[in-house]
C-alpha cells in the first residue's frame, strides 16, 4: 500500500483553449462529418458538424438578443437530448456560463439555484416545468426571460433563434474567440450533506483538462466509426464529461429518448461506445438472468455467467485454461451474442462511474465481450481523476489517476486529489470551498479509499453522510429523516438507497403516539407490530414521506417505504451503548425489509 | 464501586469554572429523569445530531429508563447544574450537561463515552470539568480506553483527537470510529498534558458540536 500517486506527465492545455474548440475545429476539416444522431419518429436523423455549429450559432444569436453578456448565467432545465447540447453550447457561444438543472428537480430546488446563481435567463424543457418557474417567487430572482423548448406546438428551439436574427455573425466570433482557460463554463450544483445545494464553478480550463487527460488514457480504444448513445441526464458531470469527449474524438453521439427506450434505440444507431452507472449494467445483467429463469434456461444463464467470470480473470492473467476457452466459445454462440444483440449488437465499450460496480459484473461484461473501464471522480473533478484502461484494468479498482493528477490517501483514509481538474470553489461560498481545498491545495474529496503498490485506488467508505444511488445520484440521508421525524408518530427513520435503484426509507414508530392514534382512529390492535400494514398506519406514515419529499428532487425522493416493527435497539446493536444509531446494523437487520422494497 | 473513595459520593464536587462560574457535578440520579426529557428538548438540532447521529424528536420512556439506568461501574453518568445561572425551578440549580460512559460487553477494558452540554453552556468548559471527572470514575472501575463514534464533520474534533494520539478509522458513512487511552491517574501524568487531553476530549468528543476550546 502507498499514500500517494501519479498519473504521467500532462502536456497542460493551450493559453486560448476552450470547449468551442473542438466542434470549431471539425467544422474547418471535415464540416459534413455527422456528430450527433437525434430520433425523429421510427428512425435517427443525422446532423453534421456543419448543421450543429449552424445551429448553436443561432441560438446564441437569439441569447445574445435577449441581453445575455459574457460571464452571465444562463439556466438550463432539460432531459438529455439534443437540443441540451445546442442550449449549452449557445451559451458558451455568447461568452456566458452553463447551470444546469435536473429535470427532475423540485420547485424548491430550482428556486434556489436560480437565485444563487444569480441566471439571467432560464431556458425549460417543457410547459410542466414552465408552470413551475412561473409558480416561483419572481421577487428573489435576477431572471429576466424565460424560454420554453417545446411551448404547445412549437417544438425546438426556433423561437429562441428567430430572436438572434438581426444579430452579428461577428459578435458570436468575437465572444467565442475571446473564452480563455479560467473563464466559468458552468456552474453545477451538487446537494451535500446538511443545507442547500452548492454550485461547483469549472472553467474552461478544468474542462479541457480533463478531456484532454481521458483522450490521453483511452482515446487509443476509440475508432472513428465508433457510436456513443446518451441517455443519462447531462445534468450530471459522467455524462456531461462523455460527450465533451466524443466531440473531442469526433465520434457520432446518440441521444436516447429515455431509460424506457434505452434498449431498442441502442440497436438503432449501432451504439459501440456508453457511459452508464452501474444501476445501468446491473439492470442488463438482472434482467438477462429474469428473463432466462422464466424460460427455463436459468442455469444455462448461471453457468454462461460464471464461465464468463472465469473467463475473464483467466484472460486477464494472460492464462486461458483449455475447458474454459472451449466453455466460452460454447457460452459465446449459446448466451454472450443474444446478450449483445440485446445491448444493441454492436457494444464493445462502456466507461462506469458514480458509484462502484462490483468486480463481478466487470469480469462478467468482460467475459461476454463488453469492456468497461471504471473511472472515479466527482462534479468538483470535471469529473475524472482515476480510470481502468488498457494495459492498466484492475477490476474491483477505479483505476490509476490520469495524467497530470496525483491522489494522495490522509492519514484518515480520505482521498485527497490535484489536478487541473480540480474546480476553482463553490459559487459566492468561500467558507464552504475552504472546508474542501486545504492550504496546500489538496482537494479532499470526503470519499475513504486504498492504493496499491501499483498505484489502483479503491474506494472503501464515505466521510460524508451520503447515500450514492446505483444511478449515481448523491442524496443526504439526514435533512429527509429530520422531516420525516417531526411527524408525531414517526420515532426513527433511516433512509436508504446505496447503490440501489432509488431511495427508500425505514421508519419506526413512536409506540406511546401509537397507542393515542389508534384509540382516537378506532384501530383495535394494541401494538405496533400488528398495525405495519395496515391501510390506516401506512397511510399516516404515507403523510409524512410526502411531507419530506417536498424539500427534494424526484430522483432523490423516497418512493418506498418499510415501517418495522419495533424501534431500534441497544441489545440488537442498532443504538450503540450510548444511543447512537448505527445504519450499517439497521441495513443488516432490516435485510428482508430492504429487499422486498427493492423486490427481491 | 468504592463509595467511600468516590470523590463524588453523596453531594457531588462543585467546580470553578475559569470565568468564575461554579457548577456542581455529581452522579445522575433516577429522580432527574424529568429533566433530562426537557433539556433534551432544548438541544439544538445540531447538537442532536452529533450526539445522536439520527436522534429522536423526544426522549421515548423506553429511552430515558435505559439513561436513567445507571450503576457508577459499568453504566456511569455525571450531570453537571450551574449553582450561579439558570432558571430557578428546581431547588436553585439548572442541569446544564451530562457525560457518561457504558462499558462494552466485549471487551470490560473499553467503554463507549459521550457528553453533551445544552447550547447555551458551551465553551465555559463544562464538558471539560464533566469529562475530567469521568474519566477518574472509568480508571477507578478499570476501564482503560473510550471508544467514540464521531462524524467526520467534526473536523476540528478529530484533528485534536488524532494528536493526541489517538485511533481514528472510518465507520460507516459520515462516521469515524475514535479509541483513545484513559489517562492515568492525574498524579502520574504532567497536568497540562492531563488537561489537554481532557479539555480535547470534553470539548469534542460526540456530543458537543459547536463547542470550541476553552481557553
Amino acid at each position: 500500500m502507498r499514500n500517494e500517486a501519479s498519473g504521467p506527465t500532462f502536456g497542460g492545455v493551450a493559453a486560448d483553449a476552450n470547449l468551442l474548440q473542438p466542434l470549431g475545429r471539425l467544422l474547418e476539416q471535415d464540416r459534413d462529418r455527422v456528430i450527433a444522431l437525434v430520433r425523429d419518429g421510427d428512425h435517427f436523423v443525422d446532423w453534421t458538424v456543419a448543421q450543429t455549429a449552424d445551429r448553436i450559432r443561432s441560438v446564441a444569436k437569439g441569447l445574445v438578443a435577449c441581453g445575455v453578456e459574457p460571464g452571465e448565467r444562463v439556466a438550463l432545465m432539460c432531459h438529455t437530448r439534443f437540443d441540451w447540447v445546442v442550449v449549452d453550447m449557445a451559451i458558451m457561444s455568447a461568452g456566458a456560463v452553463t447551470v444546469p438543472v435536473y429535470d427532475t428537480s423540485s420547485a424548491e430546488q430550482l428556486s434556489w439555484i436560480l437565485e444563487d446563481s444569480g441566471a439571467v435567463v432560464a431556458v425549460v424543457e417543457n410547459g410542466e416545468m414552465r408552470a413551475m418557474y412561473d409558480a416561483l417567487d419572481q421577487e428573489a430572482l435576477r431572471c429576466r426571460q424565460v424560454f420554453t423548448i417545446d411551448d404547445g406546438e412549437a417544438r425546438g428551439l426556433d423561437a429562441l433563434a428567430a430572436l438572434g436574427a438581426d444579430v452579428d455573425d461577428g459578435e458570436i466570433d468575437r465572444r467565442s474567440a475571446a473564452l480563455v482557460p479560467d473563464d466559468i463554463a458552468t456552474v453545477i450544483y451538487t446537494s451535500g450533506t446538511t443545507g442547500r445545494p452548492k454550485g461547483c464553478v469549472l472553467t474552461h480550463g478544468n474542462l479541457c483538462a480533463n478531456v484532454a487527460q481521458t483522450v490521453d488514457a483511452i482515446g487509443d480504444e476509440i475508432r472513428p466509426d465508433d457510436v456513443g448513445l446518451l441517455f443519462l441526464p447531462l445534468a450530471h458531470s459522467l455524462t456531461k464529461g462523455n460527450l465533451l469527449f466524443s466531440l473531442e474524438m469526433g465520434i457520432r453521439t446518440g441521444f436516447a429518448t429515455d431509460i424506457a427506450h434505452l434498449g431498442e434505440e441502442l440497436g438503432m444507431v449501432h451504439a459501440t461506445v456508453i457511459a452508464g452507472v452501474p444501476r445501468v449494467f446491473e439492470k442488463v445483467f438482472n434482467s438477462a438472468q429474469h428473463t432466462a429463469h422464466a424460460t427455463r434456461k436459468g442455469p444455462i444463464f448461471d453457468r454462461a455467467a460464471s464461465v464468463a467470470v472465469r473467463w475473464s480473470k483467466e484472460h486477464h492473467r494472460g492464462e486461458v485454461g483449455r475447458r474454459t476457452a472451449l466453455e466460452h466459445a460454447l457460452f459465446e454462440r449459446l448466451v454472450y451474442r443474444k446478450l449483445r444483440h440485446a445491448l444493441g449488437g454492436a457494444m464493445r465499450l462502456a466507461f462506469s462511474g458514480g458509484s462502484p460496480l462490483g468486480d463481478r459484473l466487470t469480469h462478467f461484461f468482460d467475459g461476454i465481450g463488453v469492456r468497461i473501464f471504471e473511472g472515479y471522480g466527482l462534479t468538483e473533478t470535471s469529473p475524472t481523476l482515476t480510470i481502468n484502461r488498457p494495459g492498466a484494468w484492475r477490476p474491483g479498482s477505479v483505476g490509476r489517476p490520469l495524467a497530470g493528477t496525483t491522489i494522495r490517501i490522509a492519514d484518515d483514509g480520505e482521498i485527497l486529489a490535484k489536478g487541473p481538474q480540480v474546480f476553482v470553489g463553490y459559487w459566492n461560498n468561500p467558507e464552504a470551498t475552504a472546508e474542501v481545498i486545504d492550504g496546500d491545495g489538496w482537494f479532499h474529496t470526503g470519499d475513504i479509499g486504498e492504493l496499491d503498490d501499483d498505484g489502483f485506488l479503491r474506494i472503501t467508505g464515505r466521510k460524508k453522510e451520503l447515500i450514492v444511488t446505483a444511478a449515481g445520484k448523491n442524496v443526504a440521508p439526514a435533512p429527509l429523516e429530520d422531516r420525516l421525524r417531526a411527524h408525531p408518530l414517526v420515532s426513527q427513520a433511516v433512509v436508504v438507497g446505496d447503490d440501489r435503484p432509488f431511495i427508500a426509507a425505514l421508519i419506526t414508530i413512536d409506540e406511546e403516539a401509537f397507542a393515542d392514534w389508534a384509540s382516537e382512529t378506532g384501530l383495535t390492535v394494541r401494538n405496533v407490530a400488528d398495525a405495519i400494514e395496515s391501510t390506516e398506519l401506512r397511510a399516516a406514515v404515507r403523510a409524512a414521506v410526502d411531507e419530506a419529499n417536498l424539500s427534494v428532487s424526484r430522483a432523490e425522493s423516497i418512493r418506498e417505504f418499510a415501517i418495522l416493527p419495533h424501534d431500534f435497539s441497544i441489545d440488537a446493536e442498532e443504538l450503540t451503548p450510548t444511543l447512537k444509531v448505527r445504519r450499517s446494523v439497521v441495513h443488516r437487520h432490516c435485510r428482508a425489509a430492504i429487499d422486498s422494497i427493492y423486490g427481491g | 464501586m468504592e463509595p467511600m473513595m468516590d470523590p463524588l459520593a453523596r453531594d457531588g464536587e462543585v467546580v470553578t469554572l475559569a470565568d468564575g462560574g461554579r457548577v456542581l457535578v455529581r452522579h445522575l440520579v433516577a429522580s432527574d429523569r424529568d429533566e433530562l426529557a426537557e433539556r433534551y428538548l432544548q438541544l439544538s438540532p445540531e447538537a442532536r445530531r452529533m450526539r445522536f447521529f439520527n436522534a429522536p424528536e423526544h426522549l421515548s420512556t423506553r429511552l430515558l429508563d435505559y439513561l436513567v439506568d445507571v450503576d457508577g461501574v459499568d453504566r456511569c453518568a455525571l450531570v453537571a447544574r450551574a449553582l450561579d445561572d439558570g432558571d430557578t425551578t428546581r431547588g436553585g440549580t439548572t442541569g446544564v450537561g451530562i457525560a457518561r460512559y457504558v462499558r462494552s460487553r466485549d471487551d470490560p477494558s473499553c467503554a463507549e463515552a459521550a457528553v453533551t452540554v445544552l447550547d447555551a453552556y458551551q465553551s465555559r468548559g463544562i464538558g471539560s470539568a464533566l469529562m475530567h471527572r469521568l474519566a477518574e470514575q472509568a480508571r477507578r472501575n478499570g476501564i482503560s480506553t473510550f471508544t467514540a463514534s464521531v462524524m467526520w464533520e467534526n473536523r476540528e474534533l478529530l484533528d485534536g483527537l488524532r494528536a493526541l494520539g489517538a485511533d481514528i478509522r472510518p465507520s460507516e458513512p459520515g462516521v469515524a470510529s475514535v479509541r483513545i487511552a484513559v489517562p492515568p491517574a492525574e498524579a502520574d501524568l504532567p497536568e497540562t498534558e492531563l488537561h489537554r487531553v481532557l479539555r480535547v476530549f470534553a470539548e469534542r468528543v460526540g456530543e458537543a458540536i459547536g463547542l470550541h476550546f476553552s481557553r
